[in-house]
């Protein structure tokens, strides 16, 4: 997979239209299962991806060949989910003040029927926190490759985890603390939807 | 700090939870949002080309408006020439307005126009010499002269 990646980020031009399509068809499942995490909302998520497309499209020209495509695309994407995220707290603040003195009202069902209870806790984490979580043990990523992805430590990553899995625990039950490998969980992964990282 | 793993049942439980509340299947790249903005931003190439036609045509029209006026006399000089030739009196063109505002300082604007006979040169004439003068009005002063008239004087031929 690594070689692969390897050849895949060589091979892109900036500038070039079939070399960002071919970025959009690679890259959008992994990119929209992680701002649905983000976001908990599908909508919000590929409306967030096909911004953060944009955006890349826009910057494509000057994009810079060493650097790993993927990752590139993954910073602009949780950048558009963060700040979603951002205007739909204000946008909710909004709301409570104005409704403020009415009658509380009750749940959309139909919101409940369609999120379920995990995409409300990894909506409830910080973002890079979910992210890192739907890569690592989603899409089957491993530390040191979502570390690359995002230029930020592999201890970080190690951290944010921890974080998340703390978090999952209080909400959804104890067995999403994890538990450490043994030598019949060591190597299991989910390789889905991977591509352009390599784990150099 | 060694990384803990989650069990396979929460994994599908995770791995659910996501594939059933977004989409799997991407939209095409031409039908994508970003696909929209590929006819309003240019490649560099012809954005370059762009800027200079945009120059260039910037220059032309400064060339044109902002430089030095034309000198148009030489028009209303040949014009006069042509009219003295043919006969009609300059007086009835009329300059045109640049013309008369760039010469304002010279002249005066109420000044009249020189009339051929008033400014006659006689290089410019387009009448022969001998049918302007008339033949009684000529003196006998010309003693050389009678060899050249057509007809002999009948003083001369008795």
């Amino acid at each position: 997979m690594g070689a692969e990646g390897e050849a895949t980020s060589a091979a892109m031009r900036p500038g070039n239209r079939d070399d960002f399509d071919r970025l959009y068809r690679e890259n959008y499942p992994r990119l929209l299962r992680t701002l649905y995490a983000i976001t908990g909302d599908a909508a919000a998520a590929e409306d967030c991806v096909q911004e953060a497309f944009v955006k890349a499209w826009r910057a494509w020209p000057r994009f810079r060949p060493e650097r790993a495509p993927e990752g590139w695309l993954h910073q602009i994407a949780v950048n558009t989910a963060i700040s979603y995220r951002r205007r739909a707290k204000l946008r909710s603040v909004g709301e409570i003040l104005r409704r403020l003195g009415r009658p509380a009202a009750g749940r959309d069902p139909a919101d409940a029927a369609t999120t379920s209870d995990v995409i409300k806790a990894l909506a409830a984490l910080p973002p890079r926190v979910a992210a890192d979580f739907v890569l690592r043990y989603h899409h089957g990523y491993n530390n040191r490759e979502i570390a690359r992805l995002e230029g930020v430590s592999e201890r970080t990553v190690g951290t944010r985890l921890a974080q998340a899995r703390d978090e999952l625990s209080r909400r959804l039950g104890p067995d999403w603390r994890g538990k450490l490998p043994t030598s019949e969980t060591e190597g299991v992964h989910f390789p889905r939807g991977r591509s352009g990282v390599s784990d150099a | 700090m060694p990384d803990r793993e989650l069990s396979r049942h929460i994994r599908r439980q995770l791995s659910a939870a996501l594939d059933g509340g977004s989409p799997l299947i991407a939209a095409l790249p031409s039908q994508a949002r970003f696909a929209a903005l590929r006819g309003a931003m240019p490649s560099p190439r012809w954005r370059l080309r762009a800027l200079t036609v945009a120059v260039a045509a910037a220059g032309i029209v400064a060339v044109a408006f902002a430089g030095p006026s034309q000198p148009r006399e030489w028009v209303v000089q040949s014009v006069n020439g042509i009219s003295k030739q043919v006969g009609i009196p300059a007086g009835s063109a009329t300059p045109s307005p640049k013309n008369e505002s760039s010469t304002s300082g010279q002249k005066k604007p109420n000044a009249p126009i020189e009339s051929p006979e008033a400014t006659a040169e006689p290089v410019e004439s387009p009448e022969p010499a001998e049918s302007q003068q008339p033949p009684a009005s000529e003196p006998s002063d010309e003693s050389g002269g009678g060899d050249h008239s057509p007809e002999p004087s009948p003083s001369s031929g008795d």
